[in-house]
């Protein structure tokens, strides 16, 4: 009964009014029916029609001005550039196509390998025919062809011979930072240098390397440098140059040096990095450190003079003097002669203890910190007897690298203030640990500009940025016996003296004298002119201006007395 | 009425599935283009790439300076060519004559700047006058 009336209901009938009624009323029904319906569909394309326009005409808040696609892809190489200070590019990977088989579809391996010889001459035949034969999916036939030999290869139509897509390090500026910079294998790991020290870093991508190198300056000394070791038929050289304040490594240069696209070419001694790696004994380098011990104890103050009468003997030793004065011997012209007596005398007036302390604090003792793999530790004497404190006052019986030496007078010359050494681009001065007072540093300074002047490193002298420094000559050890004509020749000098910037570091291996410096192959005569040559040419790259000797801020400065009562101008 | 409803609503209906469908193809063309720029960026920063490794291989200085001794007639920078801005006499226009020693008025003529590690301008001036005690005499003279 209900589902009758409910059926009634729902068509809008209603059985109980007359045929006419009901009629109209189905009508009207109807039609109400439709405009609910209609207007049902109104406000549903009203509501589209309102999200097509929202979507497509109206501007959002949130949304940016210019589409960003979120699929955009950056170039990234497999390993990251490394650029020198001034942004100069130095490492970087280039895309090219090695060339490999798929032995399994090669037809004919005796055939196709001859075919490829005649666009790829020096492969080896059987080798090739070797791997051709061999049936496998992949086989590496060679890596890294040129944009022609691929074309050639490509145009032979040998079927199984496939291009795979490789990157590939390159260095555009070749053999100049091979030590630095070091190279990587085939597969473009780093295996020496920064691409080692740095490999994980390099391999991350996330933007370049910078290091501290500057590659003008880079070129200067490795120039300088290789002539000089040319003029005096050296057998290899080292070259730094140092910025005092912050302990970049501005330049670093290590003669023979090799090409880095093919390190496996060079012979074992190019690769051999002599500024970090190798470990020389300094000779007189090291009566500065000598010098700057005993002024910072206070054993010894500018006018403490000392026996250089005759030679000193110790046991079964003679420490003597190159140029003898055979007098008493101030502190400056124990520098200004280089006088070994002398120095012995000053490092057994501070001991043994407070030499090894210093030295330690200079890091000479150490194995220097920089951020390269080839590093070599000095060659410390164990027991430190006195006859070690001795010799080592003039650089005898402890080996150090160049770079130690290099950071040390960076220490006396800056204030005092020891920082670490590093081939990254610093923001600023790191923080350091002071070895010397700032008294001590000054009065080095002079001295070191007093050696220029007066004594050893005369030919170092360059007009107007007032070099100051101090030469060495070792006889080589070879075996350990020390050989007479074997020598280490090395200059190390900072400028400008009366505001010292940069160190430079000079060292040539076993030079030979010619007749223009009447065969004399020590420091003063190979490697000072090399110096000078090197500071004329980086000066005025890095900013330093000349200056007039007369000017009375840097006769202040640099005056230094020789002898109590003689006074004299370190300045001219 | 419902003529005019039912042929506003058609030409609607036409409409908005002309424009989706437009706009559906425009997307679909707009993302083709994309991904076809996209491509060429990648390939345009390939050859940049590219470039910058040649451009720094062709800024080798050792290049460089053998393309500058070749092509121009410059030279390393020597000391004395160097100076500052201090170095400039501050007022040399105002000065047409100046008094010498002698209290008489001789022409202005700037005295040259010195070389580094030479004699200050009034120990040169001062050797230039012969009948004068020279100091530069004393002191073993100009080089």
């Amino acid at each position: 009964m209900s589902f009758t009336r409910f059926s009634y209901w729902l068509r809008g009938d209603r059985p109980e009014l007359g045929p006419d009624q009901r009629e109209r009323l189905a009508l009207e029904t109807a039609r109400n029916r439709i405009f609910i319906t209609g207007a049902m569909f109104i406000i549903g394309f009203c509501w589209i029609t309102y999200g097509l326009v929202d979507a497509s005409v109206l501007r959002q808040g949130n949304e940016p001005a210019v589409a960003s696609g979120t699929d955009t892809r950056e170039l990234k190489t497999e390993r990251a550039d490394i650029v020198d200070r001034n942004g100069i590019l130095l490492a970087t990977d280039l895309p090219t196509n090695s060339l490999y088989a798929d032995a399994r579809v090669v037809k004919d391996p005796v055939e196709s390998a001859d075919q490829l010889l005649t666009v790829l001459p020096d492969l080896d035949r059987d080798t090739l025919i070797r791997h051709l034969s061999s049936r496998k999916a992949f086989v590496w036939l060679r890596r890294n062809l040129t944009p022609e030999q691929q074309y050639e290869v490509n145009s032979l139509g040998v079927p199984g011979l496939n291009f795979q897509r490789e990157e590939r390090r390159v260095y555009p500026h070749g053999r100049l930072f091979s030590h630095a910079l070091g190279f990587t294998d085939i597969d473009n790991n780093g295996i020496a240098g920064a691409e080692r020290k740095f490999d994980n870093e390099l391999r991350i991508n996330n933007g370049p390397l910078e290091l501290s190198l500057d590659t003008r300056v880079q070129y200067a000394l490795e120039e300088e440098v290789e002539s000089a070791m040319e003029t005096y038929s050296a057998v290899g050289a080292a070259g730094l140059v140092m910025d005092v304040y912050t302990g970049e490594v501005v330049a670093m240069t290590s003669l023979p040096n090799f090409d880095p696209h093919r390190p496996g070419q060079a012979p074992a001694d190019a690769r051999f990095n002599r500024s970090t790696l190798g470990v020389y004994e300094m000779g007189s380098v090291f009566k500065l450190f000598n010098t700057a011990i005993a002024l910072e104890t206070g054993t010894a103050t500018l006018n403490s003079v000392y026996d250089a009468t005759e030679p000193l003997r110790i046991a079964r030793f003679s420490i003597r003097d190159y140029h003898a004065e055979n007098r008493w011997l101030t502190v400056p012209e124990i520098l200004v002669h280089s006088s070994n007596i002398g120095s012995a005398r000053m490092a057994m007036a501070f001991g043994g203890d407070n030499q090894q302390k210093y030295l330690k604090k200079l890091g000479m003792l150490d194995k220097p910190q920089i951020e390269l793999p080839e590093v070599g530790g000095p060659l410390v004497p164990n027991p430190w007897r006195e006859i070690n404190t001795m010799t080592i006052s003039f650089g005898h019986g402890l080996a150090v690298t160049p770079l130690q030496v290099v950071s040390g007078i960076s220490t006396i010359v800056n204030g005092g203030i020891r920082r670490p050494a590093t081939i990254l681009k610093q923001d600023g001065a790191p923080a350091g640990e002071r070895v010397f007072s700032q008294q001590t540093s000054e009065q080095l300074r002079r001295l070191m500009r007093l050696v220029v002047t007066e004594g050893s490193g005369k030919k170092a002298e360059v007009a107007g940025y007032f070099l100051g420094g101090k030469t060495g000559t070792s006889e080589k050890l070879v075996n350990g016996r020390y050989v007479k004509n074997a020598r280490m020749s090395t200059f190390v000098a900072a400028f400008p003296m009366q505001d010292p910037k940069y160190v430079v570091l000079v060292t040539l291996d076993e030079p030979k004298g010619t007749k223009e410096t009447y065969g004399f192959a020590t420091a003063g005569w190979v490697s000072a002119p090399a110096v000078g040559k090197v500071v004329t040419r980086i000066a005025p790259l890095l900013g330093i201006e000349p200056a007039n000797a007369k000017a009375p801020e840097i006769e202040q400065a640099l005056q230094i007395e020789l002898r109590k009562g003689e006074r004299k101008l370190a300045s001219f | 009425m419902t003529r005019a409803v039912t042929i506003i609503g058609l030409f609607l209906t036409i409409l908005i599935g002309a424009g989706t469908y437009w706009v559906s193809h425009e997307v679909e063309r707009l993302e083709k283009r994309y991904a076809e720029i996209q491509s060429n960026i990648l390939a345009e920063q390939e050859s940049i790439h590219v470039l910058q490794a040649e451009w720094s291989y062709l800024n080798n200085p050792e290049r460089i300076e053998r393309l500058s001794q070749e092509y121009l007639s410059l030279d390393q920078i020597k000391v004395l060519q160097m100076a500052s801005i201090d170095d400039l006499p501050e007022d040399a226009d105002l000065h047409q004559y100046r008094i010498d020693k002698f209290g008489e008025a001789v022409a202005f003529l700037p005295i040259p700047r010195p070389r580094p590690g030479d004699l200050m301008y009034d120990e040169a001036a001062d050797a230039m006058i012969i009948d004068a005690p020279s100091v530069a005499a004393q002191t073993g003279g100009a080089q």
